[in-house]
């Protein structure tokens, strides 16, 4: 494989190889999955459109397809004519500790971004394969220990920071002594209000290290007299499980949609984070198991409408800065938020350049798919996954990053470190908030 | 009614087409049944979304491996059209045989097609030897299918430039397999050679790679769904 280690536990590989086998011999596919495992033409033409292999300096190990090959020879092992054939006759061995350590490492160095799929015209979803190894291997363990320990903290405590309700409520206190301070006025950061227009609802880390973000999403809401309330039962938005646990993205969906019920909002609308986008806008619904009594919507599409109803006076003026948009890969390709974004922020700063390319074909931040929590990866997200956006961003000549992704924000600060890009990182609604005209 | 010995004119010709057409078409109807049965259990859709008009057009000119790979872009748009050409010169010659007036279009129609079909199909081998990141990803099943694939291309173009059979006697022929009574096998051997490697494909068709044909118009709807 490579130098990186993203499972650094003990793991027993010659006793995973045998379950993995079995889970493999017996998978219940769903339809794309099955398609993609099965007609895939080896072509190889989605590797040049993958970060990863494009910032390894094209290292085969990267290559998506290869990556997908590792877990399709399995599968067609069990699967295909020819190898039922040679399994009935003993010729066909089973993946030993080495393969299937290679098996799961490499799942880790993918980021979950579908550009790959996005240029494939069979719609061969390497991603899903990719997925589909990290949930087959974590059934029985085995996974990067951040992403464990994230899944188990929001399932047992309803945030993966585990802080506690009285927390939430003090820090939500100091934010509305905060907005008092700046503006003079009483700005309400509205909690447990039932039948509000909007449930708003953040990544937990947003609350402790982006406080900024939560001020600046208040000053809008209040500003555009937006009816909104955040909950002191659940407030964190992602769901980690969507990264490598089927078992947990089900779990936590079925608790996000049951708190956010309690409150019945007639919108649930997720703040600056991908992944939590997707799955409370694609996933929620089917795989709760129950129809969603509120729409779901991204702060970007609430700001947006915002700007046309001419709700927030924005004055460009106030964001001289030259400003870039990072398209995070959830946001716009997985979910079709493209042009909100690029209304508000042409509505909010004087100089907007865009990156090349962008929107849906938008290249990944590096760190995207759980691979920003895996501090083991930290080497491996600088040097090799964020490498293509770090020149995005450097041809752009920007000092400013805007984008609507906490886990890209993470990555992007580190990655501007890292190739001393020297700008700054900072939301959309951080932007818009600072271009408010009271 | 023409009796023939068992023995390999028969087999090719009188036996095999019926076990070729039969796992032909009922290999490809169970595999995508069974596509169609396992569940999408989420939408994942790729934005931006298209019309269905748009998704098909999409698929049929491969617009994406135009934005990611104009060489095989090219390649496979020369193959993919030449095919349909030779596939429709099929089954003219199958229906209705000789057409006068279209006979001369026919050939110069059927010997570029099937040319440009046995080049591009090279032009894929190639590539799996001397491109790194096509290399990496080569197996076995790649090389056969491949493999199976020239062998027939290169034999019917052999037929169709050498007008080795007149298209009267493949008519004959076909009509007479079709009304379950084989009959007129032209017994010429590099027709039966064609014949045989063409039945192989046909068997094999249902259970390799070239199921792409149905799965990717299948994958493209998958990702272009929203519920």
């Amino acid at each position: 494989m490579d130098a990186y280690t993203a499972v650094r536990a003990e793991v027993d590989y010659a006793s995973l190889a045998r379950k993995v086998d079995k889970a493999v011999e017996g998978i219940k596919a769903p339809r794309l999955l099955l398609t993609s495992l099965e007609t895939c033409s080896k072509c190889g033409a989605c590797a040049e459109q993958c970060h990863v292999y494009l910032g390894s300096g094209k290292n085969e190990i990267y290559n998506p397809a290869y990556r997908a090959n590792l877990l399709r020879k399995l599968y067609k092992r069990h699967h295909s004519l020819s190898g039922r054939l040679l399994k009935a006759m003993n010729l066909s061995n089973g993946i030993n500790a080495e393969y299937i350590k290679n098996l799961v490492e490499s799942s880790y160095r993918c980021t979950l971004c579908r550009r790959c799929s996005m240029f494939c015209t069979f719609k061969i979803d390497n991603t899903l394969i990719t997925r589909t190894t990290r949930a087959l291997v974590s059934k029985h363990g085995v996974a990067p220990s951040n992403l464990k320990k994230s899944v188990e903290a929001h399932l047992s405590t309803g945030n993966v920071s585990k802080m506690p309700k009285a927390a939430f409520l003090n820090i939500i206190e100091f934010l509305e002594d905060e907005l008092k301070e700046e503006t003079g006025e009483d700005i309400k950061i509205p909690v447990d209000k039932k039948g509000a227009e909007i449930f708003f609802l953040a990544p937990v880390v947003d609350f402790i290290s982006h406080a900024e973000n939560i001020m600046n999403i208040a000053k809008l809401f209040h500003y555009a007299g937006v009816d909104w309330t955040v909950s002191s039962e659940y407030y964190d938005a992602v769901n980690f499980g969507a990264f490598f646990n089927d078992e947990a993205l089900k779990l936590i969906i079925k608790m996000m949609v049951s708190r956010v019920k309690a409150l019945q909002p007639k919108t649930l609308v997720i703040g600056e984070c991908g992944h939590a986008l997707r799955v409370a806008k694609f996933f929620a619904q089917p795989l709760s198991g129950e129809t969603l009594p509120f729409r779901v919507k991204s702060i970007l599409e609430v700001l947006d409408e915002l700007i046309k109803q001419e709700k927030l006076a924005l004055d460009p003026n106030k964001n001289k800065e030259r400003i870039t948009y990072h398209d995070p890969c959830n946001v716009a390709r997985m979910s079709g938020i493209i042009e909100e974004p690029r209304n508000i922020l042409k509505a909010s700063v004087k100089h907007f350049v865009e990156m090349s390319p962008s929107g849906a074909e938008n290249f990944c931040c590096g760190g995207g798919g759980g691979v920003v929590v895996i501090d083991e990866l930290e080497d491996f997200r600088n040097e090799i996954s964020g490498k293509v956006k770090a020149e995005q961003i450097r041809e752009t000549k920007a000092s400013v990053v805007a984008t609507a992704c906490a886990n890209c924000k993470k990555q992007l600060h580190e990655i501007s470190e890292h190739y001393k890009l020297g700008v700054e990182v900072v939301g959309v609604s951080d932007l818009a908030a600072q271009a408010l005209i009271r | 009614m023409e009796v023939y010995e068992v023995d390999a004119v028969w087999f090719i010709g009188a036996f095999l087409p019926y076990v070729a057409f039969g796992v032909f078409c009922f290999g490809i109807l169970l595999r995508i049944y069974r596509w169609l049965s396992s569940p999408q259990p989420t939408p994942w859709p790729l934005f931006p979304l298209r019309n269905k008009l748009a998704t098909v057009g999409e698929v049929l000119t491969m617009k994406p491996h135009l934005k990611s790979d104009k060489s095989l872009w090219t390649i496979a748009i020369v193959f993919h059209s030449a095919f349909l050409v030779s596939a429709l010169l099929h089954i003219k010659d199958f229906i209705a045989g000789e057409v006068a007036v279209f006979e001369g279009p026919a050939f110069y129609f059927g010997a570029f097609a099937g040319t440009a079909a046995v080049v591009t199909t090279i032009l894929f081998w190639l590539r799996r030897f001397t491109i790194p990141r096509v290399k990496v990803l080569t197996m076995f099943e790649d090389h056969l299918a491949l493999a199976l694939l020239l062998v027939t291309l290169i034999l019917g173009t052999y037929l169709r430039i050498f007008h080795v059979v007149e298209p009267q006697e493949v008519q004959s022929y076909i009509y007479s397999l079709a009304a379950l009574k084989p009959a007129n096998i032209p017994s010429n051997p590099v027709f039966l050679a064609h014949l045989l490697f063409g039945e192989i494909y046909l068997m094999y068709f249902p259970f390799s790679k070239p199921m792409h044909a149905f799965s990717s118009m299948i994958n493209a709807f998958i990702t272009n769904e929203v519920r």
